[in-house]
């Protein structure tokens, strides 16, 4: 629960310039987590899907 | 679609979704689609019904076939910008992903899938905190 409370805030706050973090997909669990800016060795950084808005990019 | 982009999108799914999660449908025919299984982070399974009538020239719309309930009960179904739902589908939700001033031919359906799977997220939120999607996935200004 605690999870997705923060990855639901990681994005409102993407939108808004305020967070560090880039948003991945991780094809092997499926999953939307989190990683430092820049940091992400698995997956597929998705930050640019939300980051200027949700329907752009 | 072309035969030659159809095997491109095959190729980039078969690479990073799990074979049993997705499926072509109809492709030799005037409504063609791609049924995708979709799990998101608390472990819920939904259906995205992608239309590709006009795929790649135009967004293609997806529906989620499950029966969609806001945080109130009210089934989910009409034109929503707060929810970011621009129709609906045999009863289903039709979601926004790209909007026709951002779509390109070159984008790819799995980049349509992600978009409709933070949705799929970003729904559970509005379900569990009572916000409108758009308070999470602003429109484009």
């Amino acid at each position: 629960m605690e999870k997705e409370k923060s990855l639901a805030q990681t994005v409102r706050q993407m939108q808004n310039d305020q967070n560090a973090d880039d948003l991945v997909y991780d094809e092997n669990s499926g999953e939307f987590v989190q990683a430092p800016r820049g940091m992400a060795t698995e997956g597929t950084v998705v930050t640019e899907m939300t980051d200027k808005g949700y329907a752009g990019v | 679609m072309t035969q030659q982009r159809l095997q491109a999108e095959k190729t980039v799914l078969e690479q990073r979704l799990k074979p049993n999660t997705y499926q072509f449908v109809d492709m030799e025919t005037q409504k063609p689609y791609l049924i995708v299984g979709a799990m998101t982070n608390s472990g819920h399974v939904y259906t995205l019904k992608i239309m590709l009538e006009d795929f790649p020239y135009q967004v293609p719309r997806v529906c989620v076939m499950n029966e969609l309930r806001d945080k109130n009960g009210k089934k989910l179904g009409k034109v929503s910008g707060p929810m970011h739902i621009i129709g609906k589908y045999e009863g289903h939700p039709l979601i926004c992903h790209y909007g026709s001033f951002s779509w390109s031919p070159d984008v790819s359906l799995y980049k349509v899938f992600i978009k409709c799977r933070l949705w799929l997220e970003m729904y559970e939120e509005h379900l569990r905190s009572g916000k409108p999607i758009d308070y999470y996935l602003k429109h484009q200004s």
